[in-house]
C-alpha cells in the first residue's frame, strides 16, 4: 500500500491539470459566483422594508453572509462531474493505465474535490464580504464569535458537499444524466419531501438536517450540534466513497 | 523471461465465456500478431494483461508480475486501446500532459512523443475535432510516452492512412531492434504477416495455434500458378516428371513444391505459350482461415 | 410526419430515462399527495370533502412537471450524447421536421404522463374516504389545464434541450430555474413578474386563483409562446449546424 501512496502528490496534480484543462469548472465557477452575489444583493435591496432587517444590522449581516449556502450546490456539481467525465468520455481507462491504483486514484479526486469546494467556498466568502461592506449591510463590529461560527459552517459546507457530489458520482457513474440530477434534485427539494415523511429526530441527520446543523450552530431546536452535523456529512460522504471505491476495484473496465 | 505471458486465463461475463483456459507467451525482441475473429476475447485478454479487468480463473502477467504490481508501469508496457476515449474538450498536448504528469514525465517529452507522431501542428487544438486517424495517433503518442520496452496495440492501424500504416510498421520494427517486444491484435492479416515475428491465435476464448508465422502457415510457400491455354498439357508435363501439380481452371495449373525456374524450364522444353507464371506463397489470411474455419466445423 | 412521430414515441419509450423520470414523478406525487392527506383534518389543515382538499390533491400531480421538462430535455439531447444524431439525420435529414415529430412525441407524453399522475392522485384521494369528487367547470378546468401544463412542459423541455445540446447544463437550466430562480423573484421584489414566467402561467392555467393571476387561455398562450420560442431560437442554430 505505500507504494500506491507515494504517488498520491503527482496524482493529486495532475487532478488539478484536467481541472484546469476543461471549461466546465470555470463555468461552475462563474456561475456559482453570480448566483451567490445576487442572494447576497437579496438582504440589501429589501432592507428596512416589509419589516425586513435594515443594513448595519445583525440580521442583515447574517442575511448577506447565508447567501453563502446555494453556492455549495456547484461544489456538490464539481464533485459529480469530477468523476462521471472520466467514465462518459472513457479517460479512466488510459488513467488507470499510467497508475493501476484505483485507490489512490479516488483518493487523489477526493483531495482535488475537496480543496477545489474549500476554493469555492472561500470565493463565495469574499463575494459576499465584499457585497455586505459595500453595501453596509455588514457591519463589522457586530461580527462575534456566534457569526463567526455560523459563517465556518457555511464555508465547511463547500468541500464536504463536494466530497458527497464525487461519491455520489462515483456510485452512479453509468449514467451521467442521472449523476446529475439525482443529487441536484435531492439536496433541492427531494429530501425535505421525504423529510417531512419522517419524525423530526431521524429528519435531523438526512443531508440537509446536518448541513442545517453545520451552518446553524446548533442555534435552532431540533438541529444537531455543529460538531455531530460535520461529523455526519463527512461520514456520509465517506460512506458513499468506500462503496464507490469497492465497487471501483471490483469492476472490469471492458 | 517471457515479456508478456498468458497462463490459463478464463474470463466470464456472466453466462458468456470470453477466454476460456488460454495460455500462451510473448518473447522478448519480437513482435508478436494477437489474432482471432471477432468475438475471440482478443481485447477481454488484452485488458485483462493490462489489469483492467479481472480475470475468472488464471493470470496474465507482464514481465513476470500482475500490471497493477508494476511499478511505474507506463515505463515497462505502453498501451494503445481501442474505444479508450479523450475529453473532447481538452487539447491533444493537455491530454498527454494529464498522462505523463503521475509518471513524472516532463512537457518536453510530451512534445517529443507529439513530433514522433506528426501531431505537433494540432497539439493545441480541441480533441474533439480531430479526425479518426489523428486520435489514433494520439492514442499510439501515449503509449510512447514513457519509451517503455513492451508495447501492446489494438488494433493500431485503425484510421490510418497507407503512410501512417508504413510509418507504424517502421516504428514497430525499429523498437524490436533495439531489443523491444511488440503485442498487436489486428484484423490487417496481409501487414502483420509483413511484420510480425510470432502470431497467437485464438477462437472462443480458446487457442488455435501459437508460433512462429512460418510455423503457422504450414506448407512453405512455394506454390507456383501458370495461366495457359495449353494448362492440361502442361500439368501432364509436370506430374510425369513427379511435380505435384493439379489443374485449378481450364486454363491454369498450380504446381507445388517447385520453384518457378524449374516451371519455366517445363513450359521451355514443352514450348507452351504462357500468358502468366507466378510464385505463390501461402499466405497469413489462408492459414488463419483455414484454421478458423475447421475450428467452426467441428464445434 | 405520423410515422416520423410514431419513431418518436418509440424512441422514447424504449429509453430507460423516459421510466425513471415517471417513477420519480410517481414517487414525488404519491409522496405528497400521502403527506397532505396525513393533515387531513388536523388543526390547520383542509377539510375533508371540501373542494379545495379536491384540487390540492389532484394538484399535487404538478410536482410531476419537474420530470416531464426533464424528460423532454433528455429526448433531445440523448441524441447528442450518445451520437446518436447522425443515424437520426441520416434517416430524417429535415431538421425541422425532425425537430417538431420530437415536440409531438415529447407533448402527447407529457399529457399522458400528466393524465396518470393525476389518476394516481385522485385514486389516492378516493381511497383515503376524504376526498370528494364533484364533476364540476373548476374540475374540468383544472383537470384540462394540468393536461396542457404537462404536454407543454414536455415541449418546454424539448426547447431546452434543442437550444443547450450539452446533456449536464440541460438537465440543470429547468431545473435551477423552477427552484432557484423563479423563488428568487419573488423575494426580491419582482412579484408582479411572477405571473409571467413559465412556472406562474402553469398555476394560472390549472385555475389557482392567485393576484396577477393570467386568465387561462392567455397563461397558455404564454405557456406555448416560451416553448415555441425555445424551440424556434434552437431549432434555428440547429438547422445550421455541422454534425460532425
Amino acid at each position: 500500500m505505500g507504494a500506491p501512496m507515494s504517488v498520491l502528490p503527482g496524482l493529486v496534480r495532475t487532478e488539478a491539470l484536467k481541472l484546469s484543462t476543461t471549461r466546465f469548472p470555470v463555468a461552475l465557477v462563474g456561475a456559482a459566483s453570480a448566483l451567490t452575489v445576487v442572494l447576497a444583493l437579496q438582504p440589501v435591496l429589501r432592507a428596512g422594508r416589509d419589516g425586513n432587517p435594515s443594513v448595519g444590522t445583525v440580521g442583515a449581516t447574517l442575511g448577506v453572509v447565508d447567501a453563502m449556502s446555494r453556492g455549495a450546490l456547484a461544489a456538490l456539481l464539481l464533485g459529480i462531474v469530477v468523476v462521471t467525465t472520466e467514465f462518459r468520455h472513457q479517460t479512466v481507462t488510459t488513467a488507470l493505465l499510467s497508475c493501476p491504483s484505483r485507490t489512490a486514484f479516488l483518493t487523489a479526486k477526493a483531495i482535488t474535490v475537496a480543496a477545489a469546494g474549500l476554493g469555492l467556498g472561500l470565493l463565495a466568502l469574499v463575494l459576499v464580504s465584499l457585497v455586505g461592506t459595500v453595501s453596509g449591510a455588514i457591519r463589522w463590529r457586530l461580527v462575534n464569535g456566534d457569526i463567526v461560527l455560523h459563517t465556518l459552517g457555511l464555508l465547511l459546507t463547500y468541500p464536504l458537499y463536494a466530497l458527497l457530489g464525487l461519491a455520489a458520482g462515483t456510485l452512479l457513474r453509468r449514467s451521467q444524466p442521472l449523476a446529475v440530477i439525482l443529487p441536484a434534485v435531492w439536496v433541492l427539494g427531494l429530501e425535505s419531501l421525504a423529510a417531512a415523511a419522517v419524525p423530526t429526530t431521524v429528519a435531523a441527520w438526512s443531508i440537509g438536517g446536518t448541513t442545517a446543523a453545520l451552518q446553524n450552530a446548533g442555534a435552532v431546536p431540533g438541529v444537531l450540534p455543529i460538531w455531530l452535523g460535520a461529523g455526519a456529512l463527512a461520514g456520509y460522504s465517506l460512506l458513499l466513497l468506500l462503496a464507490g471505491l469497492l465497487r471501483l476495484n471490483r469492476s472490469d473496465l471492458t | 523471461m517471457a515479456a508478456l505471458a498468458v497462463h490459463g486465463l478464463t474470463k466470464r461475463f456472466g453466462q458468456v465465456t470470453a477466454v476460456d483456459d488460454l495460455s500462451f507467451d510473448v518473447q522478448p525482441g519480437t513482435i508478436t500478431g494477437f489474432l482471432g475473429p471477432n468475438g475471440a476475447g482478443k481485447t477481454t485478454t488484452l485488458r485483462v494483461l493490462l489489469g483492467l479487468v479481472h480475470p475468472t480463473a488464471g493470470t496474465g502477467l507482464v514481465e513476470g508480475v500482475p500490471y497493477r504490481q508494476l511499478d511505474r508501469p507506463a515505463f515497462r508496457v505502453g498501451a494503445a486501446l481501442e474505444a479508450t476515449g479523450f475529453h473532447p474538450g481538452r487539447s491533444a498536448r493537455n491530454h498527454l500532459r494529464i498522462l505523463a504528469h503521475p509518471n513524472g514525465i516532463s512537457s518536453r517529452r510530451v512534445d517529443e512523443v507529439l513530433a514522433e507522431v506528426d501531431l505537433t501542428g494540432v497539439a493545441r487544438r480541441r480533441v474533439g475535432g480531430f479526425s479518426l486517424g489523428m486520435r489514433q495517433r494520439l492514442l499510439l503518442a501515449g503509449a510512447l510516452l514513457g519509451d517503455p520496452p513492451i508495447l501492446v496495440l489494438d488494433e493500431p492501424t485503425n484510421g490510418l492512412d497507407p503512410a501512417g500504416v508504413h510509418w507504424l510498421r517502421r516504428l514497430l520494427r525499429e523498437r524490436v531492434d533495439r531489443g523491444g517486444t511488440v503485442l498487436v491484435s489486428s484484423h490487417l492479416l496481409a501487414e502483420l504477416a509483413l511484420s510480425a515475428d510470432a502470431v497467437v491465435i485464438v477462437k472462443n476464448g480458446r487457442l488455435l495455434a501459437q508460433g512462429s508465422v512460418e510455423e503457422v502457415i504450414g506448407r512453405p510457400g512455394s506454390a507456383v500458378r501458370v495461366r495457359t491455354p495449353q494448362a492440361a498439357e502442361l500439368q501432364q508435363r509436370l506430374t510425369a516428371q513427379g511435380v505435384v501439380a493439379e489443374l485449378a481452371a481450364s486454363d491454369e495449373v498450380v504446381a507445388y513444391h517447385v520453384t518457378t525456374h524449374q516451371v519455366g524450364e517445363a513450359v521451355a522444353a514443352a514450348g507452351l505459350v504462357v500468358d502468366e507464371l507466378q510464385a505463390e506463397r501461402h499466405n497469413l489470411e489462408d492459414a488463419f482461415l483455414a484454421l478458423t474455419e475447421s475450428d467452426r466445423s467441428r464445434s | 410526419m405520423t410515422a416520423l412521430v410514431r419513431t418518436e414515441l418509440l424512441k422514447l419509450l424504449w429509453t430507460r430515462a423516459t421510466w425513471g423520470f415517471l417513477t420519480a414523478a410517481l414517487l414525488l406525487v404519491v409522496g405528497r399527495v400521502v403527506l397532505l392527506l396525513g393533515g387531513v383534518g388536523r388543526v390547520g389543515g383542509p377539510a375533508p370533502g371540501s373542494a379545495d382538499l379536491t384540487l390540492a390533491v389532484l394538484g399535487c400531480s404538478g410536482l410531476g412537471i419537474f420530470m416531464i421538462v426533464l424528460l423532454g430535455v433528455v429526448s433531445v439531447t440523448r441524441e447528442f450524447h450518445s451520437g446518436t444524431w447522425t443515424s437520426t439525420l441520416l434517416v430524417t435529414p429535415d431538421r425541422r421536421r425532425l425537430i417538431v415529430a420530437k415536440v409531438l412525441a415529447a407533448s402527447v407524453t407529457g399529457g399522458a404522463i400528466s393524465a396518470l399522475l393525476l389518476a394516481v392522485a385522485a385514486v389516492a384521494g378516493l381511497a383515503s374516504g376524504d376526498v370528494v369528487f364533484n364533476l364540476d367547470a373548476s374540475l374540468v378546468r383544472f383537470v384540462v389545464g394540468a393536461l396542457a401544463a404537462g404536454a407543454c412542459w414536455a415541449w418546454l423541455g424539448v426547447g431546452v434541450g434543442v437550444l443547450v445540446r450539452n446533456q449536464t447544463v440541460a438537465l440543470l437550466l429547468p431545473v435551477t430555474w423552477l427552484l432557484i430562480a423563479e423563488t428568487l423573484l419573488a423575494s426580491f421584489g419582482l412579484r408582479e413578474l411572477l405571473p409571467w414566467t413559465p412556472g406562474g402561467a402553469t398555476r394560472a392555467v390549472s385555475g389557482e386563483d392567485f393576484p396577477g393571476g393570467l386568465p387561462v387561455w392567455a397563461a397558455l398562450s404564454l405557456l406555448v409562446g416560451y416553448a415555441t420560442a425555445l424551440t424556434l431560437a434552437g431549432a434555428r442554430r440547429l438547422v445550421r449546424a455541422d454534425i460532425s
